[in-house]
């Protein structure tokens, strides 16, 4: 009976102290997962570079497109409202099939197209499309940017390789804080 | 006790002052996630990698949604792919493939399941779940498989975490929970048929499932399954009456009402009976019918919040159940809350309340008599949990020392059978990096009484002797104090080691003590009481690997060890009580083979070695299925199936002294045919 008070009596204490110490804010926001990740999306417009053939016209919007379910909600739309990108109009393209993929500049494949990842990467093999997913493993599996957590952070790898021989040309900022992967043979 | 009460209002006090001296807490909920974004938006990109995310999806199942590597409990996870490819028809046999959890079945309808020893025919210590509503049983505080199914192809995943959980879901939670979840609505658009045909356990089940669309983000899906299950028979091969016929049907809805808001409602209703032999004397034993009927509505309402999550659900869920010796009805209803919050980068919290109403009607017969007839109980609750990042690891350093995360929290609640009960945990999380992690726990869980432990009165007798066994109202909750320590090794995805370790102390745990011997006149007459005189400590440990071996194969190993000691007290007269030690077997040990061959064909085969029940007199065996499956086009699959390939027929657990026969599980065939269209 004794032990059972004592501890009853302890662990309210602990959780207390643990309250008041655990409630310091830093100077960076909480944020959920997909509007961190839609940040992302939007930077790497700035820290990648496509050739110029990778736009219909010049005044044609620089296309972030998702295909399949879309994870972001509206956290993407939110992102990119008004931005522009070396003078393209930034816009969100929502996209379920692979027919109109050559208007994208970067191709977020969301999670729901897994079955058919290998597909859609060989068809868009040496294509100026970035590609970025969330899907494990789709760097090794001919992706160019992975997502993925770090405890509760996000980061992502890239296999420079693949970046390059799709003709874009990504900037030393960015490659430094990713975590780079080497494809051993392709 | 009293002091422990205390605790408590200072505690709830507490919450209170810090509660009004931090006005901050408002201001995070108020800001928009177009000021989040913006935030976002002006952060370099190297601060941009530091900032903590957190997921907005939460489930009531699991109060949260958590990353196999994230838990600190010993956590397994059955996929719909792991249940489809083990044959399984039946979501009691589905738990065997969990390393810890005891599965011994007694007859067609009757399991003994429990998680980390003390398994009796009545196991009372198991939290079972289906999309959030409990379905353990108030009156014996046991689960009822018998009317417990779903068109097992909906379900989605079971999540079955060994250890208590109690500072969560509160008591009966001691030894593990089961949460059974299924699939959302979106995801069973179209239709379904499955026909399985067998000899041996089924003799037929038929499954239909409709889904649809009601309107843009609203889904539903409609089912409807019949259930026959042939008889066993025993050592003599003499065919026991247990047959078992089961229909059903039910609904879900899924409504995603905006980007903040998602609503569910669901309910299903069963209608079947069981054929039993149940003693009438000491020494004989008649066959009975028992008619099982009932029906669950459920609603559930999430709003996702920037910084967190609500959840009000609400359910009512019935049961009748007619025997040879009692009616059965009974009701309950279940309100609860949850609210988790991320205070700052460190802080997380979650807290809720709840309550529950049970009411029943008991019409009694024969030698069961329960006292009172009608009985209505309330149960209120309220929990609190914060998980604290101690340590964490800066993205950008080359020092490796990982993450540390304290989660603390209890539950606090009140019920009609033992008053207060208080239910802490501290559980605390190492993530050593991506491929290393450790954990440990300490916890607290109860096991209230159930309202038989407190209301029976059960006569068995014969012309010579009566044997009255009477429940006992000062009867108080069995307690557990468990220690818990794991280790999970995560190479890629394509390998994955899981370990843990546990010693359970019990205390007063439940006895049955001889409290009147009247010999004269005849008939001899011996007056049994339920008690709470024994103590005990169980302790064990568990394994298992998944491993990915090839593209198209995957193995998973699991093995577990289990010891238990139980001590009764001096003064306690039951000698039978210890010989619980000997119910749960001391090694168990499962491995499944899942291949993928060319021409959508798969070849799975599954061994489970389970050792000897000392005190059931039941011999260790070994247990071989087969299964081959086809997809001869994408709308239909095949699957032709063996299960106990390589014994005739086994016991797995002796009921003899409840109902005078002993079933022993037979070989069994099945084909299953599946058209989606």
């Amino acid at each position: 009976m004794f032990f059972k008070n004592k501890f009853c009596f302890i662990m309210m204490i602990l959780f207390l102290l643990l309250f008041k110490s655990g409630v310091s804010y830093a100077a960076l926001p909480i944020a959920q997962e997909y509007q961190v990740k839609a940040v992302f999306l939007y930077q790497f417009a700035n820290f990648v570079r496509w050739p110029n053939l990778a736009f219909a016209t010049s005044h044609a919007s620089f296309n972030i497109c998702i295909l399949g379910k879309d994870p972001f909600r509206e956290e993407l739309d939110i992102t990119i409202e008004n931005e522009k990108v070396e003078g393209h109009l930034v816009q969100v393209q929502r996209l379920s099939d692979m027919v109109n993929i050559d208007i994208c500049q970067i191709l977020f494949i969301s999670q729901s197209e897994e079955k058919y990842l290998i597909d859609i990467l060989a068809y868009l093999q040496q294509r100026p499309v970035l590609t970025v997913s969330d899907i494990d493993n789709f760097v090794i599996q001919g992706g160019m940017i992975q997502f993925f957590k770090r405890g509760k952070r996000i980061r992502f790898s890239i296999d420079p390789k693949t970046v390059k021989e799709a003709d874009l040309y990504i900037s030393g900022n960015l490659l430094r804080i990713a975590r780079i992967i080497r494809r051993p043979y392709r | 006790m009293k002091t422990c009460k205390f605790y408590f209002y200072l505690f709830l006090f507490s919450l209170w002052l810090l509660s009004i001296m931090r006005p901050t807490f408002a201001t995070i909920e108020n800001q928009d996630r177009r000021d989040i974004i913006n935030q976002l938006k002006g952060l370099t990109l190297k601060e941009l990698i530091k900032v903590k995310t957190f997921n907005p999806e939460a489930g009531l199942a699991s109060r949260k949604v958590q990353k196999l590597t994230d838990t600190a409990a010993a956590l397994f996870v059955l996929t719909q792919e792991d249940i489809r490819r083990a044959g399984i028809t039946n979501l009691a046999e589905a738990l065997r493939m969990v390393p810890g959890i005891q599965v011994a079945r007694m007859n067609t309808n009757q399991w003994a399941i429990s998680a980390r020893g003390l398994t009796e025919h009545q196991a009372s210590k198991l939290l079972v779940m289906i999309d959030g509503r409990t379905i353990y049983s108030p009156l014996y505080s046991d689960v009822r498989w018998d009317v417990q199914d779903l068109i097992i192809e909906d379900v989605e995943r079971i999540e079955a975490i060994r250890g208590p959980g109690a500072s969560l879901w509160g008591a009966n939670a001691v030894n593990g929970i089961i949460n059974i979840i299924t699939k959302s609505a979106k995801n069973t658009q179209g239709n379904l048929v499955t026909t399985t045909l067998g000899k041996g356990e089924e003799r037929a089940i038929v499954e239909l499932r409709h889904g649809g669309q009601l309107g843009k983000d609203k889904y539903y899906r409609v089912y409807g399954k019949f259930y026959d299950h042939d008889s066993f028979s025993d050592v003599l091969e003499q065919e026991q009456q247990n047959d078992w016929q089961m229909k059903r049907g039910g609904f879900h809805i899924d409504w995603e009402i905006s980007n903040q808001d998602a609503f569910i409602f669901q309910g299903d209703v069963y209608d079947g009976f069981i054929k039993e032999r149940h003693l009438e004397s000491r020494f004989q034993s008649v066959n009975s019918e028992t008619t099982l009927r009932g029906f669950n509505l459920l609603a559930r309402w999430q709003r996702h919040l920037t910084d967190g999550d609500m959840i009000l659900q609400t359910y009512y869920d019935t049961a009748q159940r007619n025997r040879y010796n009692y009616d059965y009805f009974r009701g309950i209803y279940d309100i609860d809350f949850q609210h988790s919050k991320q205070f700052s980068e460190q802080h997380e919290f979650i807290w809720g309340l709840g309550f529950r109403y049970i009411h029943d009607d008991i019409e009694n017969k024969a030698n069961t008599i329960f006292t009172p007839d009608k009985r209505q109980d309330h149960l209120f609750s309220a929990f609190v949990q914060s998980e604290f990042m101690l340590l964490q690891e800066s993205p950008l350093s080359k020092r490796k020392i990982g993450d540390l995360r304290l989660t603390l929290g209890s539950k606090f609640e009140h019920n009609n059978y033992t008053g207060f009960e208080i239910q802490p945990t501290a559980r605390l999380l190492w993530r050593l990096s991506e491929i290393h992690s450790f954990w440990g726990a300490i916890s607290r869980a109860v096991r209230t009484p159930s309202r038989a432990e407190e209301d029976i009165r059960l006569t068995i007798g014969s012309p010579e002797t009566v044997i009255v066994i009477q429940g006992n109202p000062d009867l108080q909750s069995e307690t557990l104090l468990a220690y818990e320590l794991g280790y999970r090794f995560n190479l890629t995805n394509q390998f994955l080691f899981d370990m843990s370790l546990f010693y359970n102390d019990y205390n007063k745990l439940r006895t049955l003590e001889m409290v009147q011997f009247k010999p004269f006149p005849p008939p001899m007459t011996i007056v049994n009481n339920l008690n709470n005189n024994m103590s005990g400590e169980v302790y064990g440990l568990e394994l298992s690997t998944h491993w990915q071996a090839r593209k198209n194969w995957k193995l998973i190993a699991t093995y577990n060890y289990l010891n238990s000691q139980l001590h009764r007290s001096p003064n306690s007269s039951d000698d039978s009580a210890e010989s619980l030690e000997g119910s749960s077997p001391h090694n168990q040990a499962n491995l499944r083979s899942l291949l993928s061959l060319p021409h959508q064909i798969e070849l799975d085969t599954a061994l489970y070695y389970v050792d000897n029940l000392s005190s059931q007199n039941v011999s260790h065996y070994t247990r071989f299925d087969v299964r081959l499956g086809w997809q001869p086009t994408k709308n239909v699959d095949i699957s032709f199936g063996v299960r106990n390939l390589l014994d005739k027929q086994h016991l797995e657990f002796n009921a003899a002294s409840r109902s005078g026969t002993i079933s022993e599980i037979s070989r069994a065939f099945y084909l299953q045919m599946k058209y989606r269209f």
